[in-house]
């Protein structure tokens, strides 16, 4: 009996998988694969005892407190050619929280090569936007999508000219400035600015192209 | 353009994704999703070095051993619309069961029993609110690979054993928001030991 492999249904025959990763966030605790460094305060992951919960990212309850969950800067996606793809919750508010693919992680959240979608409060504390940083400028460009209590599906996709932030299907934003230029990470961020950042995460899925 | 896994799963334009988790039971050891817990006595965990032997739990020999591998009371599972799908095994000689619970006090459980001591077929068990409905399958037990599975929904509690052996509980369902859980227990001499490979579980 032939026994049809995942990959048989990813890929066609003959085509030699990249790299991906999925990331089920539930369990008793934050998969040990994430390492979290702490900017400012101490940040939290933690599993929500609740139906379809997933896992709650905070930030420390300080102005200025911020957190990051990454791959510890082992950065294994192209900033090119890949994708992004992550069920969170993330409501509108004076924070930052954000999700997608990171360089090297700059703790002071400085410009370090990144395309991250989210809240980033500083651009607009109402509508979900696309966030991007080259080496040494970032930009941020809020779409028209009003940022909601409800988990959303958000998927990035890093192009060679462009970054496309999608929301539950629909295209939010394309970014042709400020792309970032290195490998890349996943990336968690919360960050309080005026209120505590709160991502709630059920799903990621980080794939090359 | 490459496909994502998510798109396989959920059909994309969809509502998006519930709750799901797959775990293949290898590697180099149990990972951190999971917690161990040692109700009594002695009760090992570990990754075996065989082909196709996944992970073994083990309650040793001498009377009153057990433990379980659940997810330390975080609930993510809905009692009533969600679903468990496992490959495993019995190798004791007492109780192995897979499937969900609200937490040790199984006062709301839903999960099959491979159970020598106790019956002759594998039997679908649920419980609400404390009060418990062991339904034979028309299965007997043995030690060998089966894919057990189950649906919670509404009104019942629907479990397949390789795809056949339909079994419906319709008496006391769980009532509470549940987690998996896998577990083994002897009270007597023999030891229990349950080997899985693969399990996956979801919200609908």
């Amino acid at each position: 009996m032939t026994q049809l492999s995942l990959l048989d249904q990813l890929y066609s025959s003959g085509v030699v998988p990249k790299q991906r990763v999925v990331d089920w966030m539930n369990g008793s605790a934050l998969n040990q694969r994430w390492n979290k460094t702490d900017g400012s305060g101490v940040g939290t992951a933690t599993p929500q005892d609740a139906i379809d919960g997933g896992i709650l990212f905070q930030s420390a309850g300080v102005t200025g407190n911020r957190s990051y969950w990454n791959f510890n800067n082992k950065r294994q996606y192209s900033n090119t050619s890949s994708s992004v793809l992550f069920i969170a919750k993330i409501n509108s508010g004076d924070y930052e929280g954000e999700v997608g693919l990171s360089g090297v992680l700059d703790t002071q959240a400085t410009n370090h090569d990144y395309a991250l979608g989210g809240i980033e409060g500083s651009t607009s504390t109402t509508n979900y936007m696309l966030d991007s940083a080259d080496a040494t400028t970032e930009t941020a460009t809020a779409g028209t999508l009003a940022a909601d209590a409800n988990f959303h599906l958000f998927q990035l996709i890093f192009g060679a000219s462009n970054v496309k932030l999608y929301i539950d299907n629909s295209l939010i934003v394309t970014k042709t400035t400020n792309l970032p230029t290195i490998g890349l990470q996943p990336e968690i961020m919360a960050r309080f600015r005026n209120i505590q950042a709160n991502v709630t995460m059920r799903y990621l899925e980080a794939y090359n192209i | 353009m490459t496909n994502s896994i998510y798109e396989i799963l959920t059909k994309l334009g969809t509502p998006i994704a519930k709750t799901k988790i797959i775990d293949q039971f290898d590697g180099s050891v149990l990972t951190n999703l999971w917690t161990k817990t040692t109700s009594f006595g002695t009760f090992t965990v570990s990754m075996q070095d065989a082909i196709d032997e996944g992970l073994d739990l083990s309650s040793s020999t001498g009377g009153n051993q057990g433990g379980y591998i659940d997810f330390n009371s975080i609930r993510n599972y809905s009692n009533n619309s969600s679903g468990h799908i496992a490959v495993w095994k019995r190798l004791g000689s007492f109780s192995a069961y897979a499937g969900f619970w609200s937490n040790s006090s199984e006062a709301d459980v839903a999960y099959w029993r491979n159970a020598p001591t106790s019956d002759s077929f594998f039997t679908l068990v649920t419980t609400g609110s404390s009060v418990t409905t062991a339904n034979p399958s028309t299965l007997a037990i043995d030690t060998n690979w089966h894919v057990l599975s189950m649906i919670l929904g509404s009104s019942n509690v629907v479990g397949l054993i390789d795809g056949a052996n339909t079994t419906t509980n319709t008496s006391n369902l769980p009532t509470a928001k549940l987690q998996p859980v896998f577990k083994t227990t002897t009270n007597i001499t023999p030891a229990a030991e349950i080997r899985i490979r693969y399990f996956e579980a979801y919200n609908i």
